[in-house]
């Protein structure tokens, strides 16, 4: 077996006769963070709720500890469990108090005790400065704050990876760093995690590994200082001249 | 942050806040008086009409007697009470019906498709048939079967038809709410590993629940007033005792008292309606704004 924690080979993805991902492969070992980089529309968010499985791959294999979940009768819910993804949009549950978005899914799935999951969701409530929060509804919080609140209640399942779906995108720029700080110091924890972001600098100082993509397809893939500083190919060294560089 | 040296708001009557204020005030003066001469315009010639036609006096006789209303009054409030019996009952029963056959209708397993096509076809075929045949269909038909065990109280018949009535308009209600649930949140609740029943118990329907009470509680004002149909079978509600007095003394007061009757119930709730609706309103714009 291979010692890789998420092995993807070869993974196609059509929507009607727009191909998203097209022949996508890609590795990642335990501790290691992955940015991935690239124009909108180039299949970046699609690959992530693709190995989530909020979407079902056309073909190709996801491994995951050598177990292929993209195997179309493999029990889904069994392994969104053990990825926890972050939204553009947060996604938080409204009706729900800060405190119960975090122990809803720890205590339905894993059936941890609501007590034992309070105590777990206020733990890291405090690390993450959200102590004060813990009974407010999410539309009271500012954006970082809801943010924040979104990675928690995904760290709160204990996952073995974490997919970070552009997670500053919608935030007010004054707002974009306290998201960030939170997923630098998980990444210096050894979180293993996927960032997909538009935030280059952030992903030169966070990732071990770029993978940059354009229309459905990895176009170069390797250390922050190659990928994001001296690109081989010609297409990544347009968009990274558009971005403003980070060099 | 130095907050010390701008006033949040200018202080002291200046006059140009002064003068604002009083234009607002005079304002609010002459709206008030238009709108009370015309309600009084509108209304007076109104009555005017009705007071001076020729059948008035008759009418005044035999709709408006006040010892026919206190007559009548306490047996038709006794029957009344019938009326919120049966709404009541009707109502937790359409709550939970309609309920099912909403989350079966959107349930996407293929187990539940034979329910599914038969609550798709409760839906549509209920919808389109007055509620008074359903009500003759139901109260007369089933009974005359002389079905070993099946009820044949005139009342249970009543409640049963409300219940499958209201319930095919109730159940779209539903629907229509867990629809304007954003596919985003079914995403994160499956995200977390939440089943798709999971998702649809504790993050869709909570929230569309909350967002259909409006709608629901308007289709109770109506379900109130139809509990009066009900008087057709023959039960001695509220409708049935005054059409019991007017058929005994010839004089259609007792009618009003019905309907005054219904009117103390539907009105509040109504307003109750508005209010949450009115609520509800400024808390999408106050958060999305």
């Amino acid at each position: 077996m291979t010692a890789s924690l998420l092995e993807v080979r070869g993974v196609w993805k059509e929507f009607g006769d727009l191909t998203v991902l097209a022949d996508v492969s890609l590795e990642l070992s335990t501790h290691e963070v992955l940015a991935v980089v690239g124009p909108s529309g180039s299949g970046k968010s699609t690959l992530l709720r693709c190995i989530n499985l909020l979407e079902p791959v056309d073909d190709g294999e996801i491994l995951l500890n050598g177990v292929d979940i993209a195997d179309p009768e493999f029990n889904a819910d069994e392994v969104r469990r053990q990825i926890g993804i972050v939204f553009q949009s947060f996604n938080l549950f409204p009706h729900l108090s800060v405190l119960d978005n975090i122990t809803l899914a720890p205590n339905k799935v894993l059936k941890i005790p609501v007590e034992e999951a309070q105590v777990t969701a206020q733990k890291l409530l405090t690390r993450f400065d959200l102590a004060d929060k813990r009974d407010e509804f999410p539309d009271r919080l500012s954006g970082g704050q809801q943010q924040r609140v979104a990675i928690i209640r995904a760290l709160a399942m204990n996952p073995a990876l974490i997919l970070f779906d552009e997670p500053t995108s919608a935030l007010d720029p004054e707002l974009v760093g306290e998201v960030l700080d939170v997923i630098k110091t998980l990444a210096k924890e050894g979180m293993t995690m996927i960032v997909v972001s538009h935030e280059l600098a952030f992903a030169r100082d966070v990732a071990n590994r770029v993978l940059f993509m354009d229309e459905g397809r990895v176009v170069e893939q390797g250390p922050p200082d190659q990928v994001l500083v001296n690109p081989t190919t010609e297409r990544a060294h347009r968009f990274l001249r558009l971005m403003g560089d980070v060099r | 942050m130095t907050e010390a040296e701008a006033p949040r708001r200018s202080t002291g009557m200046s006059p140009g806040r002064a003068r604002r204020l009083a234009f607002q005030r005079s304002q609010r003066r002459r709206s008030l008086a238009i709108g009370a001469i015309s309600s009084l315009v509108v209304f007076g010639t109104l009555a005017v009409i009705i007071v001076s036609s020729p059948g008035w006096e008759a009418v005044k006789e035999s709709f408006f007697s006040w010892e026919d209303f206190k007559a009548s009054f306490p047996d038709i409030l006794y029957g009344f009470r019938r009326n919120v019996r049966i709404f009541l009952i009707a109502e937790v029963l359409i709550l939970i019906v309609a309920l099912l056959l909403a989350v079966i209708r959107n349930s996407r397993s293929p187990l539940l498709t034979p329910l599914r096509l038969g609550a798709t076809a409760y839906v549509d075929v209920i919808r389109g048939i007055p509620t008074i045949i359903l009500l003759y269909l139901f109260g007369f038909g089933i009974p005359a079967l002389d079905l070993q065990g099946v009820p044949n109280s005139q009342e249970f018949w009543a409640i049963a038809t409300l219940v499958v009535s209201y319930s095919a308009y109730v159940t779209e209600v539903y629907r229509a709410g867990i629809e304007s649930v954003h596919e985003s949140q079914r995403a994160a609740a499956r995200s977390l590993g939440l089943t798709s029943a999971q998702s649809m118990r504790f993050v869709v329907l909570p929230q569309a629940v909350r967002r259909v009470i409006p709608p629901l509680l308007n289709d109770f004002v109506a379900l109130q007033k139809d509990s009066a149909l009900v008087a057709l079978l023959g039960v001695q509600e509220a409708f049935r005792k005054s059409q019991i007095y007017v058929a005994k003394t010839f004089n259609f007061t007792a009618y009003l008292v019905a309907a005054l009757l219904f009117l103390l119930l539907t009105i509040p709730l109504a307003r109750f309606t508005d209010y949450l609706i009115r609520r509800q309103q400024k808390r999408v714009t106050g958060g999305s704004l």
